[in-house]
């Protein structure tokens, strides 16, 4: 009897990017190789998975400048709270945009409302995925629109106590 | 009696110790982890400078909110949370912020949300070339990425956090995580391939075709 009758090309595919990360259990994973052995597609497909992988290795040495802990150090001792200063470009852009944020607030709101009524229909129009293993892409989209709705949110409540000029 | 040194100990007792008021212990911190920081900051700008003010920025930012930091936590991850945040309200303010991923559900195609036609395609490095070669083509294409795309790649790829670790950064589901990943990866391979169709290898079989024979 073929192990390949124990679980189905389908699932397998679902879990393929889990699985080449080494994140799924180990039970599964199991399964997952002992399929692998006997399902040459299948096996393309992880082998394609790892071929992405091959594209992120490390880049060049970091630089950090030197004395740079203890500077950081006698600041942050010093009372200073932080605040990556404003680069010229908006700087120069400011007068030009006024009240640009709250506009690009709008927008993004507007975006994220749209986004919404995408996951919904794809909540909705769900029926026909895959049962098993499957990432349940919908409700994930769904999440993801939240969340990214509160980051704006919360990126813009920060926002406005923030001094222009520089702190170096 | 001997006295461990500083650099030695652990994270929490040095947490301890800034909330004590040593700045050693903070400086300690600092140089534990400014490299990592770097590391993570410098794929979201090219410049030295504002690379410099982001990690310091959060450095700062740490300190100023040390006592709410909870000591069953790691403290990487927290420090790794305000770190994103950080670049993500440095990115926001420089108008170089695309929260384009909320244009994603609307362009996308298949029930996972992957354009198939860039699925079945296959794209490897050349094996001439470099490491820096290879690393640089990479790094052009992450920064096309949406930022929310961009720091999952960033955290999984390069620096090999499981899901767990980027899921608390993050504060999402692993499952929000996972599909995030999923979605990363496939708009990294198609911006990939548009950029460099010369990597493009000879597309791979359907799995399904094969294996129902
Ligand atoms: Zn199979």
């Amino acid at each position: 009897m073929s192990p390949r009758s124990s679980i189905e090309c389908d699932v397998v595919l679902a879990l393929v990017p889990t699985f080449v990360d080494d994140e799924v259990a180990e039970s599964v994973g199991g399964t997952v190789r002992r399929h692998l052995m006997d399902c040459p597609a299948c096996r393309a497909v992880v082998q394609e998975e790892q071929t992405m992988r091959q594209w992120f290795v490390p880049g060049p040495e970091v630089d950090v400048p030197a004395g740079f802990a203890a500077h950081v150090a006698r600041r942050a001792f010093a009372g200073d709270v932080g605040q990556a200063p404003v680069s010229a470009p908006q700087l120069e852009a400011a007068p030009d945009r006024p009240g640009g944020r709250v506009l690009a607030f709008s927008r993004a709101l507007v975006a994220v409302a749209a986004g919404g009524l995408v996951a919904v229909t794809l909540i909705l129009s769900g029926g026909d995925r895959p049962a098993v293993g499957d990432l349940d892409a919908g409700k994930n989209l769904e999440e993801a629109l939240s969340e990214l709705e509160a980051e704006n949110l919360s990126l813009e409540l920060k926002a406005p106590a923030r001094r222009v000029e520089g702190s170096r | 009696m001997h006295k461990p040194s500083l650099e030695t100990q652990d994270d929490g007792l040095l947490v301890e110790g800034t909330l004590g008021g040593n700045p050693r212990c903070f400086e300690v911190l600092v140089g534990r982890y400014e490299r990592r920081l770097f590391g993570l900051v410098r794929h979201y700008t090219r410049s030295a400078v504002e690379v410099e003010d982001i990690v310091q920025d959060t450095f700062l930012k740490a300190y100023s909110r040390l006592e709410t930091f909870q000591r069953s936590s790691a403290f990487y991850t927290w420090l790794y949370r305000i770190a994103v945040n950080t670049i993500l309200d440095f990115m926001k303010r420089q108008g170089r912020n695309p929260v384009r991923a909320v244009e994603d559900p609307e362009a996308v195609t298949g029930p996972r949300g992957v354009d198939e036609t860039t699925e079945r395609k296959s794209i490897r490095p050349d094996a001439r070339l470099e490491q820096a070669e290879i690393s640089a083509i990479t790094r052009g294409v992450m920064e096309e990425l949406p930022e929310i795309f961009r720091t999952v790649l960033v955290m999984r790829e390069l620096e090999q956090m499981r899901y767990q670790d980027i899921a608390d950064v993050l504060q999402v589901s692993i499952g929000t995580v996972e599909s995030r990943l999923f979605r990363a990866r496939a708009r990294f391979k198609k911006r990939l391939l548009q950029l460099h169709p010369e990597f493009a290898a000879s597309q791979i079989n359907s799995p399904d075709k094969e294996s129902k024979a």
